[in-house]
């Protein structure tokens, strides 16, 4: 493997900060389902293979980002028998970035998903019969954190980094040198 | 399901119910309006209860009793206690309820009073033995309170004060420093104890308190005990008494563990009176004349015939009429599946319970549930353990009762779906093949873009199964219905379902093959965004369809343009199925490579021998982290497929708004009533 540039570094953290945020949300929300459910387990032990299904859900959010850091891992070329990528720093802060959605979103639809399972699991206590519906109002927040799934995923996917590795690295963004030029006109015109 | 309607005399109604019970297959239907319970049957209903009560804690009295015995063999075996060896099986585990032939029932019907009796005596043996613990349980703290002053050679009462003087017994074990306490300006004496020091204290009346204060403080006991008699015989005395209390015990525990062998027969009583209380608040649900009773209720179609014969030769006063579902009528539903399908009706039924005669979605989702399994596992080597554990238990071991047997069966056939996809994957416990491209398809790790598209590309199959079904329920349905001439209309209706669907996955799927075929002239895009339209206007036009009204057609058009959004994040869900596989692969991986590391851990004898001392600690390390592995992975793709199958799938097409049928003498707690 090469050296390391600034730019794999960037976009390892991304792929470390997604799983990071998105785990905690789902060990944050799985966890407050679990302790919910253990204390109609402590009444009728019977409910255990149904409640398990319902603790779990919020551990999608993890999959995704999990799916998302192997993502960048591939396009970088980490895996054993892949050509090492040597990004440069634009597309690393680009894939930083880009994993933030399902970090963030995962992260944190993962943990309220925890509360709104609590609920579930007390209306399941209630009415057994409402198992269905309960897996469905507990995924219905999921949703959110599969749109930012869909924008990491599509990101790091097609993001192209050979491209970014052919313009070379310039100091002043042309954007800024644009946009100075652009508003210099326009004083121009208006005196 | 079949309608019976059974008309019989009153007198026979206790013998038709259990010849119904027994059949194991009829469902009382519940009556319009249920009459109310009368005093009659209300004090029936308490007396059962009553009785219930007692025989249950009897059943678990007779448990704890036989724990306690196999605990006193173990003793004897020892050495440690000496009894005669108490007579007892060791419980076999076993995961049903035990069978008990009608036969028997009657037997234990006839000798319900002396059961009962036996109950009474279980009380009073429970009540003595309880008496009988506490007294030990006092002697055995009188002798812990005397212990540190056994060496008092004289009685503990005459210890005790004179007008200016004090005198104190303490024992401190872990002081033996007589000047601490001559400094308290006191005298003291040691007596010599086996278990440390005692000391006698003489000091001024006046500095009692202090000096009390000051012993406590380090750690003293001072013994305020004012036994009439010398603390060595007390202690002796009570050892007598407590040996003569746990001898009268444990004759007890003989005297209870006497009826173990009745204990089948008390749990058996109690569910025969679970049947009776079941028949009395069943007919709440009859209606009745003044010397007959009508009885209603469902049986499924294939037994309607035999159950009606056999009413009609063992009670011969008695008229049975099949029907069949009528409007109006709420049947309840029973799965009825092939073998093969049979172990993945636990899925939908935890679900929810179809309605009566919707479709049963068990066949068509089995298959799918089969491949996500394999493809969540994704490893031949978990999935062969997991095919061989699973088949040949669900299939020869019988104590099992039936949903357990099939959920267990299922994970057997799901194991072989892993056995497939670890093939197809190379992925056998994890063992890395990939310089050696050991796989039969592809290599989830070296191709992850396949893997997922294979995964979306599934998923959408999933969907697309999905919304076809959601045609075909609504065409079911609406031919169903009165209204025979609109026959086309709900064809339509039921086109109009998924019809779109098929053009949107089309279009991208068009899209898709344009990314993956460049250099071609077919005209994927336009054909992509043609296919886009005809959805997206397709659905404007149709989706509104149910709705009454103008505002309301257009507003349900373009909610189901907007519904199109969660069309994608169903289709992305699917990436589950990518992300497990990958996850289980890797961690097995990193498992292997733990293990390897400690291979280099031999101890070299000399002449190219060596202790294998690595391998055996590698490979119990390896067994353990790679149970791990299986257990987490197998979990992780039963929930995922669970919720992969009732979320995106089942939420597209089924209803499940039924009730399980549940027939009678089925809900019964120790045993099972069998026909032998």
């Amino acid at each position: 493997m090469e050296t390391i540039s600034l730019g794999v570094a960037l976009a390892l953290t991304g792929a470390a900060l997604a799983m990071i945020l998105a785990g905690i949300g789902s060990v944050h929300g799985v966890c407050k389902i679990g302790s919910a459910s253990s204390a109609l387990l402590a009444k009728e032990p019977k409910h255990f293979s149904k409640l398990l299904i319902l603790m779990l859900l919020p551990s999608s959010q993890s999959i995704y980002a999990l799916t998302v850091s192997f993502m960048v891992f591939v396009r970088l070329g980490l895996l054993p028998g892949a050509d090492f990528m040597p990004i440069n720093t634009d597309a690393g802060l680009a894939i930083l970035f880009l994993c933030l959605p399902v970090g963030v979103i995962g992260g944190i639809s993962a943990s309220l998903q925890g509360s709104v399972g609590v609920n579930c699991v007390s209306m399941y206590a209630k009415q057994n019969k409402l198992f269905g519906n309960s897996i469905l109002v507990i995924s219905a927040s999921e949703v959110f954190a599969l749109f930012g799934f869909l924008i990491s995923m599509l990101g790091v996917l097609f993001l192209n980094l050979d491209y970014s590795l052919v313009v070379p690295y310039v100091e002043s963004a042309p954007a800024v040198e644009g946009a100075v030029a652009c508003i210099s006109s326009y004083i121009t015109a208006v005196c | 399901m079949s309608k019976l309607k059974i008309v019989g005399a009153k007198d026979d109604q206790k013998a038709i119910l259990s010849l119904l019970s027994r059949s194991g297959c009829f469902e009382v239907s519940k009556a319009q309006k249920a009459s109310d319970d009368t005093k009659e049957n209300s004090t029936l209903i308490e007396t059962l209860k009553n009785k219930q009560a007692k025989l249950s804690v009897a059943i678990d009295y007779l448990a704890k009793l036989k724990e306690e015995g196999l605990n006193a063999n173990n003793l004897i075996k020892k050495g440690k206690l000496e009894e005669e060896v108490f007579e007892l099986e060791k419980d076999v585990k076993t995961f049903a309820r035990l069978e008990v032939s009608y036969n028997e029932l009657e037997e234990v019907k006839k000798s319900e009073v002396e059961l009962i009796k036996i109950c009474d005596s279980l009380q009073e043996i429970s009540f003595s033995r309880n008496e009988l613990n506490s007294s030990i349980k006092e002697l055995k703290d009188l002798k812990a309170e005397l212990a540190p002053f056994a060496s008092v050679t004289m009685p503990l009462s005459s210890v005790g004060d004179t007008q200016t003087a004090s005198v104190l017994l303490a024992s401190n074990p872990n002081l033996s420093d007589k000047e601490i306490i001559e400094k308290m300006g006191a005298l003291v004496e040691e007596y010599p104890v086996d278990n440390g020091a005692l000391w006698g204290i003489l000091c001024k009346k006046d500095d009692r308190p202090f000096v009390v204060r000051k012993l406590l403080a380090i750690g003293f006991e001072i013994c305020t005990l004012k036994h009439e008699k010398k603390p060595q015989k007390i202690i002796d005395e009570s050892e007598a008494e407590i040996a003569n209390l746990e001898k009268q015990n444990y004759a007890k525990l003989r005297e209870g563990l006497g009826y173990i062998n009745r204990l089948t027969h008390l749990k058996a009583l109690f569910d025969i009176s679970e049947l009776d209380l079941e028949h009395i608040l069943a007919e709440a649900n009859f209606s009745f004349c003044e010397n007959t009773v009508t009885i209603e209720g469902w049986t499924p179609f294939n037994s309607a015939e035999a159950i009606k014969d056999k009413l009609v030769s063992e009670i011969k006063t008695v008229s049975v009429e099949i029907g069949k579902v009528e409007k109006g009528d709420e049947p309840p539903s029973l799965f009825v599946n092939s073998k093969l399908t049979e172990p993945f009706v636990a899925v939908p039924k935890g679900y929810a319970p179809p309605t009566y005669g919707e479709l049963d979605p068990t066949a068509v989702m089995s298959i799918f549930f089969f491949i996500f399994f394999g493809i969540m596992l994704a490893d031949a080597g978990y999935g062969l353990v997991m095919a061989i554990v699973g088949l040949a238990v669900g299939l020869f071991v019988k104590k099992f009762e039936v949903p357990m047997k099939r959920m267990i069966l299922m994970f057997g056939i799901c194991g072989l779906s892993g056995v497939i996809f670890g093939l197809l994957f190379g992925g056998i416990f994890g063992i890395e093949f990939i310089s050696q491209n050991h796989y039969l398809w592809f290599n989830p790790l070296e191709e992850p873009i396949m893997m997922l598209a294979l995964s979306i590309g599934l998923g959408i199959a999933h969907l697309l199964t999905a919304y076809t079904l959601k045609t075909i329920v609504t065409i079911r349905e609406g031919l169903k219905g009165e209204n025979k001439k609109n026959k086309i209309l709900v064809i339509f209706h039921g086109l109009f379902d998924s019809l779109f669907m098929y053009t949107l996955f089309a279009g991208v799927g068009m899209f898709a093959l344009s990314m993956i075929i460049e250099d071609s002239n077919f005209p994927f895009v336009t054909l992509f965004i043609v296919l886009l339209g005809i959805t997206v206007l397709g659905i404007i036009l149709t989706g509104g369809r149910r709705a009454k009204g103008i505002g309301g057609k257009i507003a349900g058009g373009l909610g189901g343009v907007y519904r199109l959004i969660n069309v994608f994040s169903d289709v992305l869900s699917y990436a589950r199925l990518f992300g497990l596989a990958i996850a289980s692969g890797a961690i097995a991986m990193a498992f292997n490579q733990i293990g390897s590391l400690l291979f280099a851990f031999n101890i070299p004898i000399g002449d190219g021998w060596l202790i294998p001392l690595g391998y055996i600690i590698g490979a119990i390390i390896l067994i353990v982290l790679h149970a791990f592995n299986f257990l987490l992975s197998a979990l992780a793709a039963y929930v995922h497929n669970i919720r992969l199958q009732y979320v995106e799938f089942f939420g597209k097409f089924y209803d499940g708004n039924g009730r399980h049928f549940e027939p009678l003498g089925e809900k019964t707690k120790y045993v099972r009533f069998v026909e032998r």
